[in-house]
């Protein structure tokens, strides 16, 4: 039987399949050798599924293109369950090959087949089986029930909620990306509003658990692949049922789905449940296998035929503000709200008079710099502009907080610590899954993580703006700062493009004392 | 300069050009808040704005004020006391501990919303901005009161969520409530404002508006069929929008809506949440918004003449967030900003054009005319049912121009609102501020049905021709 199979090891497979697997098998229902319809059908979704994941994994031999349904050569489709299911039963492949007859007589199909019937298992079930086979039997030895039917629930439930826990999200994104998509790109899978169409299926997709969605996908994608090889078998045939009209409607709300998509910015990653949406989940991939299991994704949601009900907001006392009934009393507030006031400021005689028009001006045309918005050029403007501002302000300057702006601030370091702290970035970038902020007390044990932040967006962002802003202007980046750094050297390359203002530095820097 | 005429933007001068009286909340400490490597979300970029406000000298035509820090107790009148608990005491260290597991999950902190290094100073500073706003504003001192800081539109009552913890919005608006009949809650945020929908989703004396995309995209809710409950049924106004929309299409769906709002609903007060993440670029968003078309809408609101509360909000490219928050600063004392950015200690952030506004991209604008009109109508028709100015009798005459006589009668039963009268007003109001119709503050609500429906026509008057010549 396959769970008592040799323990081969899988890199894929780690201890907490075993909790999964111990918790998911005391669910099992214990049934006869001969399972029920019901059963039946229950397994039939659960190798859907692990089919699916299978596949989206590109466990098989690193091929990602599921086959959507095997036919013979006069058409006749093969229910790849039921062969899976049939040859398992027997022992698998292994113990099947050789004996094909037997195989074809229990499915019910010509014998002149087997050698079809053969190929077709080995190359789409084949390393199904051996996957589900090494998965399971490295996490759960010996839990052989003896009962065929049982065991294989027990084993597609242990994988899929493993790989579940792994892969959340993913698998449903590739699954819809399958269906006649070739872009490679994370995208928003949404039409948007349009208007209510698909609003109201998305309302859906959020109501609809993750596994439902991916059986009715799977089962759209054979009913598409049925109907056309044999549309007019498919299609226009007399014994229509509701599932085969719900299936029709199905697939032609998805192609105007999939028609209407366009790339957007990977970074608009959305997963849809109201509680559980991540407003920017890329950034927490890893998160923990119990909290992923149970968060249902959007990005495989498909639209449906059915009746639609959006999500209500929520009322009641846990939600809503208390909002007293206008009586036409007024209530007075307290003064402290007013808080401290920097500007103006009170004694106005401190404060130089400036020209009323310099309100919303901008800088000068030009400057008579030796080389123009060159880095020392700009540095220079700057420390001009903040000692304007520092007369004008007065105490005001202090009080807003302008003292703990800008590069100025890179003052109170040392050349040393300047370029530790640039160490601290490269040698610890985020494409090794690192985060410089975790070791930053050990590169810096005197400095508070406050200084260390005012240092990274007052100076070193700066700088990196400054380079890119000279040497990649059209990549700029102020904002993602996940992305490596790239080309910068020692000093952002200032070598090569500063004119050296660290003299306007320093002479500011002794009207710069705090108060 | 090409300011006053280009793209789709209403000009920055006109009769509308009159000088508001404009107070700013600042806490100069706020940049250095810092959720943590790699999150979108970075306070840095309201110090930015900051920075670029005052190096524009547009503090000259306002008071900057830092803020009270709300204390556990204030932030209470909204939020549950568990959640506040849990927030003000929680840290970067305790958080790991198994006793706070079921707290983080049950709150909806850790993922979005990372603990970090004084988040609860970050919400106090927040939350202390826009009440102050609101207190400013209550009391007469102020026409437009601005909180950057604030705007977290996300959060619910005990939970936290997209990256806002605590609903410095549904506080202020609270506090309005202490002295405005009605409150208008306007959302351009690209993510729906469900927050503050669902705080006042069952009240009549807090209508909310929100424009967002909407449609597998964060945080799900907003949909046009979500009106309210209760008594707040037709007071909660959904706008669902697709990607890519562009200033005149925006324009084209805030304007007609907003002005109707203003018209049927008449509120005392306006709370608009400037969320920046639907201008063109942002990192999180997908609207094709400049820095003008954004700030039209408070342009256009401010025109009105109510009082009028401006937050910030979502804002993920932070060079572009900044330069919004700066030109809407302008917009709200009265100034057309140079394009050209004077020098400031962030300059290289907005390299290497360093100009204050940004150019839309040639993305596609999915929202087909079609749609925009379908969507539209029904909006209208939404407010079509509602009754004019709930709980009060709609007066369709325009009174007179003059601040109408106080009621003797009226006036025992309803006391001033402000606390003191007069030097203050009197002082800082310009000569040339003289607004055409004294528009009496809180300080005679009993004449507030008239004010606003003057107020509201007058402010049509300002926009219309501008909107009729475009469209």
């Amino acid at each position: 039987m396959f769970a008592s199979g040799p323990c081969l090891g899988s890199a894929e497979v780690n201890h907490k399949q075993k909790t999964i697997t111990k918790h998911v098998a005391n669910d099992i229902v214990v049934t006869g050798n001969n399972p029920n319809d019901d059963d039946v059908v229950k397994l039939r979704k659960l190798f859907d599924e692990a089919f699916s994941v299978f596949y989206d994994l590109g466990y098989n031999n690193g091929e990602s293109i599921k086959p959507v349904q095997g036919l013979l050569g006069d058409g006749q489709p093969i229910d790849l369950f039921k062969l899976f299911y049939v040859v398992g039963n027997r022992g698998g492949f292994d113990l099947v090959n050789g004996w094909w007859q037997f195989v074809m007589e229990e499915l019910r199909m010509d014998p002149k087949y087997s050698g079809c019937i053969k190929l077709v298992y080995f190359k789409y079930l084949y390393n199904l089986e051996k996957w589900l086979t090494q998965s399971y039997s490295y996490c759960e030895q010996g839990s052989d029930s003896g009962n065929f039917s049982v065991d294989l629930e027990t084993k597609f439930r242990s994988v899929l909620a493993y790989e579940d826990g792994k892969k959340n999200g993913r698998v449903a994104s590739l699954e819809l990306k399958k269906s006649g998509e070739d872009d490679d790109d994370d995208e928003d899978v949404s039409g948007g509003y349009k208007s209510y169409v698909d609003g109201d299926a998305y309302y859906l997709a959020q109501k609809e658990s993750r596994k439902r969605k991916r059986v009715s996908l799977s089962e759209m994608l054979s009913w598409m692949a049925r109907a056309a090889a044999c549309p007019d078998a498919v299609i226009s045939k007399s014994n229509h049922t509701v599932k085969d009209n719900d299936l029709k409607a199905m697939a032609i709300k998805a192609r105007d789905f999939l028609l209407r998509r366009k790339p957007v910015d990977s970074n608009v990653v959305q997963n849809c449940s109201k509680n559980q949406q991540k407003m920017h989940p890329s950034m927490y991939d890893d998160i923990k296998v119990d909290q992923a299991v149970e968060k249902p994704r959007c990005r495989g949601r498909q639209p449906t035929s059915k009746a639609i009900v959006p999500i209500p907001v929520r009322v009641g006392a846990r939600f809503q503000a208390k909002v007293p009934k206008w009586t036409g009393e007024v209530y007075e507030s307290d003064s402290k709200w007013l808080g401290t006031t920097i500007w103006p400021v009170e004694d106005a005689n401190s404060v130089t008079e400036v020209q009323k028009n310099l309100v919303g001006k901008g800088r000068p045309d030009s400057c008579s710099c030796l080389v123009p918005n060159s880095v020392g050029c700009v540095r220079f403007h700057i420390a001009e502009r903040r000692m304007e501002l520092k007369r004008e302000l007065g105490p005001a300057f202090f009080k807003g907080g302008f003292n703990h702006m800008g590069e100025e601030l890179s003052l109170s370091w040392t050349a040393e610590e300047e370029q530790r702290f640039m160490d601290m970035v490269r040698d610890n970038p985020p494409s090794q899954d690192k985060c410089f902020w975790d070791y930053a007390h050990r590169y810096f044990p005197q400095k508070t993580k406050q200084e260390m932040v005012s240092y990274y967006f007052n100076v070193f962002q700066v700088r990196r703006r400054s380079y890119q802003n000279r040497v990649t202007p059209k990549e700029i980046d102020s904002d993602d700062d996940e992305n490596p750094f790239g080309s910068f050297t020692d000093g952002f390359g200032y070598d090569a493009i500063d004119v050296g203002a660290r003299d306007v530095c320093l002479v500011n820097r002794v009207r710069n004392e705090y108060p | 300069m090409e300011d006053s005429t280009s793209g789709a933007s209403l000009p920055s001068v006109g009769s509308d050009a009159k000088k508001r009286r404009v107070t700013y909340f600042y806490e100069p400490t706020i940049g250095n808040y810092y959720y943590g490597q790699g999150h979108p979300m970075k306070p840095h970029r309201i110090r930015m704005a900051h920075n670029l406000i005052v190096h524009y000298s547009l503090h000259r035509r306002m008071e900057i004020n830092r803020p009270f820090a709300a204390a556990r107790d204030d932030v209470r009148k909204f939020h549950s006391d568990d959640y506040i608990d849990f927030l003000s005491s929680v840290s970067p260290e305790s958080v790991s501990d198994p006793v706070n597991g079921r707290h983080l999950k049950r709150f909806n902190v850790g993922e979005d919303c990372p603990v970090f290094d004084g988040l609860f100073g970050f919400c106090q500073a927040s939350a202390g901005g826009s009440i102050g706003a609101a207190v400013k504003l209550n009391r007469g001192e102020a026409d437009i009161a601005i909180n950057w800081a604030g705007g977290l539109h996300h959060a619910k009552k005990s939970e936290a969520s997209g990256f806002c913890y605590v609903n410095d919005i549904v506080l202020g608006i609270l506090e309005l409530l202490k002295v405005h009949r009605r409150v208008l809650y306007v959302d351009i945020d690209v993510h729906h404002g469900d927050g503050v929908e669902e705080a006042f989703y069952t009240t009549d004396r807090v209508m909310t508006v929100s424009f967002h995309k909407y449609g597998d995209f964060f945080p799900g809710t907003g949909h046009i069929k979500d009106v309210g409950a209760g008594q707040g049924k037709n007071y909660a106004l959904n706008i669902p929008l697709n990607d890519g929309i562009d200033d005149d299409s925006f324009r084209r769906m805030f304007q007609p809506v907003m002005q109707k709002v203003m018209e049927v609903y008449q509120p005392d007060a306006v709370v608009l949440q400037c969320g920046a993440d639907s201008l063109t670029g942002d990192r999180l968003g997908c609207f094709n918004l400049s820095v003008k078309g954004h700030a039209d809408c408070l342009r256009f609101l401010r025109s009105f003449n109510v009082p009028l509360m401006v937050l910030g909000g979502g804002g993920y490219t932070i060079r572009n967030v900044a330069r919004c928050w700066c030109y809407e600063t302008a917009v709200a004392v009265g100034v057309e900003p140079d394009n050209k950015l004077p020098y400031n200690e962030y300059y290289e952030y907005f390299g290497p054009d360093y100009t204050l506004h940004v150019e839309p991209t040639n993305i596609e604008n999915l929202n087909s005319p079609k749609d925009m009109e379908n969507i539209r109508n029904m909006l209208l028709e939404q407010l079509s049912r509602l009754p004019n100015a709930p709980s009060v009798p709609f007066q369709t005459t325009p009174s007179v121009t003059e601040a109408p006589e106080e009621d003797e009668e009226e006036m025992d039963q309803r006391p001033r609102p402000r606390i003191w009268n007069g030097e203050e007003y009197e002082d800082s109001d310009h000569e040339d501020d003289h607004k055409p119709q004294a528009r009496s503050f809180n300080t005679d609500d009993e004449s507030v049905q008239n004010g606003e429906a003057r107020d509201v026509a007058d402010g049509m008057e300002d926009e219309k021709p501008e909107v009729d010549s475009r469209s």
